[in-house]
């Protein structure tokens, strides 16, 4: 009984450990975020002698934060609605249709798109998007982003739907609805789960992503969250109290998400990943 | 009646046979038509999703091959072909030498740290007595931060707190920043993206671990097995798709990384912690190669393949040999 009792404290002293190293870069940061230049060089591990609110409002304008925030919320949230839309209808007629010999090359085709890492496209993507006069705008980012995460949400709707049995079809086909029809208001609300799970792999990734910003978008008025935090050091003089306190206000919103929908990420990381 | 049954039956069932024919002609053209109706919808359907993966996938992927055999600067409008010149160049550059040889160190470390770190984060996540939502909760946070910031964060602690600690320890290399030390760069490097990533590789091992059905521990007490043989012969065999799943993901991630590592040290000092993310990105763009920067591009998608055929391999027949 002792032993066991041993053993708890020591799980418990372990997981202590670990939290404290995963949180002490955090309260670095915060504190950081708080100080003179001076003492954020000279003592950057103690608590703030005097606590500078008005790194945040220096910060706050000289980022632009609102713009950057809404620069990001609208390539992330075009981009998912995007790729999920073409998708979830590109995984139905995969899985669904009678001639199955040619969907099944289609599925195949896409398949070997998730290996291609980025940078064997770079130097074609980026003379595409010249010749598209897609290069240093928005919309040309979202275009983008939902050709290059297709492959992935095809795959793992495919994988979804294929488990749906195909008598809940039927009972709309006499009903006398179309293919298209049949998709948005009996398929769709079922595929729900993975669609959750779609949105919140492609939310993570596309809201953190940063070399594709940083080669296609050269103008400051459209910088995204990530490319906001890269140019923000040099712009500043490496002051790292303003950085951090930048830093802090745009993770927040990644943040907040996170914590918001905390059961849908962990459960979407861990079924992309048994599917995947 | 026999006679006329005989007499009428040729030309009229000839007849009737010529209608039937021509009816089902006629329905199986309808029924073709609307089949053909279908399946131009149905590809309609596909077709979107097809298009954008072409157009900024598979098209970029063909361009990406054949700039590879030219010597192209990426900007003037003209080039030669130089067949497989840029692939044999690769092998004598030490400039490119050195960040391959660097990716495949990160690789292979971050690979067994993340799924070491994971696992035991997982482990002690599930065992814990209070609050295990909170330590999970906390544990994943790092993987929704973007790159850039956690690296920049380490960027700041490495020069200023932990050249701190190293004065107080007498260890000059850590005094002075380890992040600018050749011999350490790289490893510092692999540690942060240890800090970084193990909570996403940890949600993927406690759904293992919540999927191994808990009669198996049941049996396992009842035959007297300690702890660590618990682990060994029911956990660890049970956790093996998960295991194959990490290993790949972590493996292919390293090869495919660039932010965390840039943001971090910038691939210096000199070329000790770059990545041949890093040496794709400086050839095309900053050293205007932008063939020879794609023959690089060509050799890493080949390495990632061939490294996750080799591991799914590997790993499958594991689970295979768990499963008897």
């Amino acid at each position: 009984m002792t032993k066991k009792k041993v053993h708890e404290a020591l799980v418990v002293v372990v997981m202590l450990i670990v939290a404290l190293l995963i949180l002490y870069p955090f309260c670095i940061m915060i504190m950081v975020s708080f100080k003179t230049t001076k003492e954020a060089l000279i003592s950057p591990a103690t608590i703030p002698t005097i606590w500078k609110w008005e790194n945040y409002a220096i910060a706050w304008n000289s980022m632009d934060v609102s713009k950057v925030l809404l620069n990001t919320v609208f390539v992330v949230g075009v981009s998912l609605m995007g790729i999920v839309a073409l998708s979830g209808l590109a995984a139905y007629v995969i899985a669904w249709s009678k001639n199955k010999k040619c969907y099944n090359f289609f599925y195949l085709f896409f398949l070997s798109g998730i290996m291609i890492p980025f940078y064997t496209t770079l130097v074609p993507i980026v003379k595409e998007m010249n010749s598209l006069h897609l290069t240093n705008s928005l919309p040309g980012m979202i275009l983008f982003y939902c050709g290059r995460n297709m492959p992935m949400a095809v795959f793992l709707y495919t994988g979804f739907v294929r488990d749906i049995p195909g008598e809940i079809l039927e009972a709309g086909r006499i009903d006398g609805a179309g293919l298209l029809q049949l998709y948005w208001r009996v398929l769709f609300p079922i595929m729900k789960p993975i669609t959750s799970t779609i949105l919140v792999l492609d939310a993570l990734q596309l809201w953190n992503d940063f070399l594709m910003p940083k080669i296609l978008l050269t103008s400051s008025k459209l910088r995204t969250v990530t490319l906001a935090q890269f140019y923000f050091r040099a712009e500043n003089n490496n002051k790292w109290e303003l950085a951090f306190a930048a830093y802090v206000m745009t993770i927040m919103p990644i943040l907040i998400f996170y914590i918001a929908f905390q059961k849908n990420i962990v459960k979407g990381v861990a079924a992309g990943a048994v599917k995947g | 009646m026999k006679r006329n049954g005989v007499k009428h039956d040729f030309p009229i069932s000839l007849y009737e046979r010529s209608i039937m024919v021509s009816r089902s002609d006629a329905l199986i053209e309808a029924s073709r038509r609307a089949q053909r109706k279908n399946s131009l919808l149905e590809f309609g359907i596909l077709l979107p999703a097809l298009i954008f993966y072409i157009a900024f996938v598979i098209f970029p992927l063909l361009g990406g091959f054949f700039y590879s055999l030219t010597d192209w600067n990426g900007v003037s409008g003209n080039f030669n072909i130089v067949h497989i010149q840029n692939y044999g160049m690769i092998l004598k550059d030490r400039y490119v030498l050195e960040p391959l040889m660097n990716t495949f160190i990160y690789a292979f470390a971050t690979t067994i740290l993340l799924n070491l770190f994971g696992l035991a984060m997982a482990l002690g996540a599930e065992r814990v007595c209070f609050g295990k939502n909170a330590f999970r909760t906390l544990f994943f946070i790092p993987s929704v931060l973007s790159a850039i910031v956690v690296g920049y964060i380490f960027n700041f602690l490495f020069s200023s707190v932990l050249s701190g600690v190293g004065k107080n320890l007498n260890w000059p290399a850590m005094a002075n920043n380890l992040l600018g030390d050749k011999q350490y760069a790289l490893a510092m490097g692999i540690l942060v993206a240890t800090w970084k990533g193990a909570g996403w590789y940890m949600v993927i091992y406690i759904a293992g671990l919540q999927g191994i059905d808990q009669s198996l521990y049941d049996a396992a007490d009842i035959d007297g097995a300690t702890g660590w043989k618990k682990f060994r012969y029911v956990t660890f065999p049970l956790l093996a798709p998960a295991f194959t799943i990490n290993m790949v993901l972590a493996a292919e991630r390293a090869f495919k990384e660039y932010d965390l590592v840039f943001a971090l040290t910038g691939g210096g000092p000199g070329r000790a912690s770059e990545l041949i993310s890093m040496t794709i990105y400086n050839e095309s763009f900053t050293n205007k190669r932008a063939g020879y920067g794609s023959a690089l591009g060509i050799v890493l998608f080949l390495i990632i393949v061939a490294i996750t055929l080799f591991q799914m391999k590997v790993l499958r027949g594991r689970e295979d040999n768990a499963r008897d």
